[in-house]
């Protein structure tokens, strides 16, 4: 015992300890070392004391200096059971700050808790409950849930306001408990103590939230609350869930319009202020005085100077940017201004409300302005800007640009820009325009010589994209280059191409070649058309001639061909083979051999390339011989389990075509299996396939929303360009490019499209998926409302206008809802009906739940009908068995 | 909903942390390192917040101390700018002119202060009257509770045990 008092006398206290932290100026990491095994013994320690100064210790290190207290967590449990309230804070402190859900001595603290929630000494319970908010998972909520539901109850205000405040945690983890408690919470709303009712609104709001549609029936109780509320804290939690709630109802929002307007005008918080203008810009936007009293607000608060009223200004201002231009056209000038604000935060919040402003018709000075103060700002906002510039004229097919060669020219200064990262971006438009949009062409290519030639430009990794679709670009149409294809060769041939990366040089080997064969075409066309005869001295000495040229070439790319990149090593050897007739001038015969080579090859480069569309394939006419009806029936052979293949009939309603297609290995037939069937030709076509995996179509083809160009960058383009000459030529006479030039506004150029590329990324909204946790939390909510129908009934008569009328529309209203109705939840409808005060609102009543339900179940039928289709293919729709024809065609041209 | 709250000083040192949604360790001393340095090296006549990682951070400088509060993105701003003013103005009350030694050496007593406050990432109390009521009863347990252990005859009685 003695030695303990000992102990205890000269252990570290806290103080100590942070004092001794506090004058480590270097040596910390070794102090907290020394410390922590300090802690470490005392929590052996038999004296509660001792133990209780070391986990107080541990948790000020933990927190401080960021301890690992993991293993202590024991120790925090044996704290906690300590019978001295003193002793219990400290445990409990510990506790809440090192224990998290996966912690593997909460099982021991269910009773503990259980226990400490039942104590008598309010004190206690707060920290029990305390602890829970931050320690609850799924068992203990379970075990816990009887105990806090009692406590929601407590005659104390102060343990009923800590346990509906839980509540919020323990429905997330726990949704069985919606069932029990969800009831007590929406009483809370009417307890006698504010703080309560503070509380039982902030956990209704986090869940409204969340999924707004299941708390519309509760609108009249929190109308009500929000009409005699005097409490700042709770009106802003009352108009947060109306913001959420009225978007999903508009005759909530006729009826909310006019309180919140007039606390708009009386109230002096501005936290308050803001969140009623949220609320006008989530869900009131048709109501025009709403909108404009916040407009009024807004300019009056942002012109105070206050940096976080402008930054949230700034926000409701983009809020209304769709719905109202005109809000943000008045106050253009501000905005403008806050692009150099000196907070990015607000540079930000300008730079998308300027975006949002862009039309056709301020597109060129806008652009203008952002370019000048991308060239003077920090690096990540001036990339900030360079991005919503090429995402913005970039949107819809160039829907905002009419003069493209403006475009282009914005594009280069783009990739100039110093701290400029998007080369990828900028040779991908660039790319896109040259090919979308031929009237600009020229400027396109000379835009591009201007890239090549600047050495700086090299050096810089960021821009290697746009550099490699700049020589593409180039060497596609090298007949545009303003100076001359010899000058073109002197850029890309320049010593610091050697910074390149190998994929990008590569193709500016390429580009090489098809310059040189070019150059070397015109050159003949000049001299020997009419003189037939070689003058030596000419190509000799002249600059520019075609020996020079070779010349140029040579001593540039020789080193490559011991390049380790094999596609930089291979073009340089192909480059260097088709100028071997050229190095001897005097060799008369040779070079009018390599003419020939080189115009046989000048033919291949002058097809136009060009981007195909992914359903290209569709359009391929069908071979007059192919037979693809009636040929299921034979696949059964093929797939050499005839009997499975019978059996799946019904299957195939409920199993996807593609499930089918796997499981089976079914593959589609090519056109030998289909006439003479052949058992063994099964397992052929399946070695084939085996081997040439890569030649088949992939048997689950996403489908992209932009069809894989294929010319897009480094990739495909050397891909393209080392088969130039077959696939080409092939693409050209099968009509599968591209085809209608779509008709543009009058003095705006054509810009090709692809025919289906109607769900162009920028359109496009993706589905945002639910958590699986909200949805059950929603699902409990549901039952739990409709659970409770007579309270609704009571609460619903709150919003409803007393009009004569209304008991006759109710029934008039009746046979309707009965027919859409939700079966899960009667109350909704009900409520809604309810609520209005105008009879042409009726459809709109319905709107929410069935149109939701009704959308989800036909995007869940929809695959299984297609699927179906395609397998009884002679029944089908002709869009889908065109589909399916692609692939038979080609499997059986490409694969086969 | 509030997802943690951060005391740092002007030189980076971390005063007091509290997390209502999970993180491990590791991912604490991140967000940490990260948010004071972009807190720290914003000027003064900014604003009060920042977007990161798709949530909001408010924060607001008191004399050497920075707090912060991380919330969602569609809570309110000037709310959250309010109840940090509201936790100072209690801990100014309850320490008489608060300064950073204060909270570093009653580092417990800043966070027993803060779970009066703040409960489940929600505030909780919104009278600052009432949560220095509270805060003094329980002092006054834990006092009773050391007078008792440090007694002279406590000890002898420990000792002769």
């Amino acid at each position: 015992m003695a030695s303990a008092m000992m102990e205890s006398l000269f252990q570290r206290t806290l103080d100590d300890l942070v004092k001794g932290l506090r004058l480590q100026m270097v040596g910390e990491s070794r102090y907290l070392a020394k410390a922590l095994e300090e802690v470490r013994k005392e929590m052996k320690s038999t004296d509660p004391i001792i133990k209780v100064t070391a986990l107080q210790k541990l948790t000020y290190l933990q927190m401080a200096c960021g301890a690992d207290m993991s293993w202590a967590s024991f120790c925090a449990v044996e704290v906690m059971t300590m019978t001295r309230f003193s002793h219990k804070k400290v445990g409990y402190l510990a506790a809440s700050q090192s224990f998290h859900e996966g912690t593997d001595v909460l099982v021991l603290t269910t009773n503990l808790l259980k226990k400490d929630l039942g104590s008598k000494n309010e004190y206690e319970t707060s920290l029990a409950i305390e602890c829970l908010s931050r320690i609850l998972n799924a068992d203990l909520a379970a075990a816990l849930t009887p105990e806090v539901f009692t406590l929601m109850a407590s005659s104390r205000s102060y343990i009923r306001k800590k346990a509906t405040l839980v509540l919020l945690r323990v429905f997330v983890k726990y949704p069985d408990a919606i069932r029990v408690a969800f009831k007590r919470l929406v009483e809370k709303m009417d307890d006698a103590d504010p703080q309560v009712v503070c509380a039982a609104v902030s956990v209704l709001c986090e869940l409204t939230l969340k999924e707004p549609r299941a708390y519309l029936p509760l609108a009249p109780e929190f109308y009500r609350l929000l009409d005699k509320s005097s409490n700042n804290w709770l009106s802003i939690k009352l108009v947060k869930i109306f913001g959420a709630l009225t978007p999903l109802e508009p005759r909530l929002g006729r009826k909310i319009a006019g309180p919140l307007c007039d606390l708009m005008r009386k109230v002096h918080a501005k936290s308050l202020l803001f969140e009623c203008i949220r609320t006008v810009t989530l869900g009131l936007r048709d109501h025009t005085g709403a909108v404009k009293l916040c407009v009024e607000k807004l300019r009056e608060n942002m012109d105070l100077g206050d940096p976080n009223l402008k930054y949230l200004g700034l926000k409701a201002l983009a809020a209304l940017m769709d719905s109202h231009p005109w809000a943000l056209a008045e106050s253009k000038e501000v905005i403008i201004k806050c692009l150099n604000d000196g907070d990015i935060s607000i540079q930000r919040r300008a730079l998308v409300l300027i975006m949002g402003m862009v039309s056709e018709s301020n597109v060129v000075e806008t652009v203008q302005v952002l370019l000048r103060y991308a060239q003077s700002a920090d690096a990540s906002f001036c990339n900030e800007l360079l991005s919503s510039i090429l995402q913005t004229c970039g949107r819809a097919r160039y829907e905002i640009v009419s003069d493209f060669g403006w475009y282009v020219t914005v594009l280069s200064d783009i990739a100039c820009i110093p701290h400029s990262e998007h080369g990828g971006e900028v040779g991908r438009q660039l790319m896109d325009v040259a090919i979308r949009v031929e009237s600009v062409r020229t400027d396109v290519v000379r835009a591009c010589c201007g890239l090549l030639a600047d050495p700086a430009l090299l050096g810089r990794p960021a821009l290697q994209g746009a550099l490699c679709a700049a020589a593409w670009i180039v060497g596609e149409h090298i007949t545009r280059a303003p100076h001359g294809p010899y000058e073109v060769l002197e850029a890309l041939l320049q010593p610091r191409t050697r910074l390149l990366h190998f994929s990008v040089h590569a193709v500016y080997l390429q580009t090489v070649l098809k310059v040189f064969v070019s150059y070397a075409i015109s050159y003949q066309h000049r001299y020997f058309a009419k003189k037939e005869v070689l003058e030596q001295e000419e190509v000799v000495t002249q600059r520019g001639s075609l020996h020079a040229a070779v010349e140029l070439i040579k001593e540039n790319i020789t080193p490559l061909m011991n390049s380790v990149d094999m596609e930089v090593q291979e073009r340089a050897c192909n480059v260097l083979g088709q100028l071997q007739p050229f190095e001897d001038p005097n060799d008369i015969h040779r070079v009018q051999d390599g003419f020939e080579m080189l115009t046989a090859l000048s033919e291949v480069f002058s097809l136009d390339l060009g981007p195909v569309s992914v359903h290209a394939q569709g359009r391929v006419p069908l071979p007059e011989n192919l037979l693809i009806e009636n040929n299921l029936d034979a696949l059964g052979p093929v797939c050499g389990s005839d009997d499975v293949l019978l059996n799946t009939g019904e299957a195939k309603t409920s199993t996807s075509y593609r499930e089918w297609e796997a499981e089976f290995n079914f593959q589609p037939p090519s056109k030998e299996n289909l006439s003479g069937v052949d058992p063994s030709s099964a397992a052929l076509l399946q070695q084939h396939r085996h081997r040439y995996e890569n030649f088949y179509l992939p048997s689950d083809a996403p489908v992209v929303d932009y069809p894989p160009a294929q010319l897009t960058l480094s990739a495909a383009t050397t891909a393209s360009t080392s088969h130039g000459p077959t696939d080409s030529s092939v693409f050209n006479e099968n009509s599968l490019v591209w085809t209608k030039p779509r008709q543009a506004k009058a003095r705006r150029p054509a810009v090709v499209a692809l025919d289906d590329e109607d769900d162009l990324p920028g359109i496009s909204t993706p589905v945002s998926k639910k958590g699986l946790k909200d949805e059950l939390v929603f699902e409990a909510i549901r039952d739990a409302l409709s659970a409770d129908r007579n309270k609704g009934h009571s609460a619903a008569d709150g919003l409803e206008t007393p009009q004569g009328t209304s008991s006759s529309r109710k029934s008039g209203h009746g046979h309707r809802s009965t027919k859409n109705r939700d079966a899960t939840n009667p109350r909704v409808d009900e409520i809604q009906i309810h609520a209005g005060d105008g009879v042409g609102q009726e459809a709109d009543s319905q709107t929410p739940n069935v149109v939701h339900r009704e959308h989800r179940r036909s995007r869940h039928h929809r695959p299984s009908k297609l699927e179906i289709h395609v397998i009884n293919d002679g029944l089908s729709s002709e869009n889908e068995s065109e589909e399916y024809l692609a692939t038979v065609v080609a499997v059986g041209s490409k694969g086969v | 909903m509030i997802h943690f709250v951060l005391l740092i000083s002007r030189q980076g040192k971390v005063r007091l942390t509290k997390w209502y949604s999970p993180y491990t360790q590791k991912e604490r001393t991140k967000v940490i390192r990260e948010l004071s340095g972009m807190i720290l090296s914003r000027g003064p006549k900014l604003c009060n917040f920042l977007e990161w990682r798709g949530l909001k951070v408010v924060y607001k400088r008191y004399a050497s101390l920075y707090f912060c509060m991380c919330v969602d993105t569609d809570d309110n701003e000037l709310e959250t700018l309010e109840i940090i003013h509201h936790f100072v103005e209690i801990l100014d009350r309850y320490f008489g002119n608060v300064c950073e030694l204060d909270l570093i050496f009653n580092f417990h007593k800043a966070y027993y202060i803060l779970d009066e406050v703040l409960i489940a990432g929600e505030l909780q109390e919104t009278s600052k009257k009432s949560v220095a009521r509270v805060i003094a009863a329980q002092d006054t347990l834990i006092e009773h509770a050391k007078e008792q252990s440090s007694s002279l005859s406590n000890i002898i009685a420990q000792a002769t045990k």
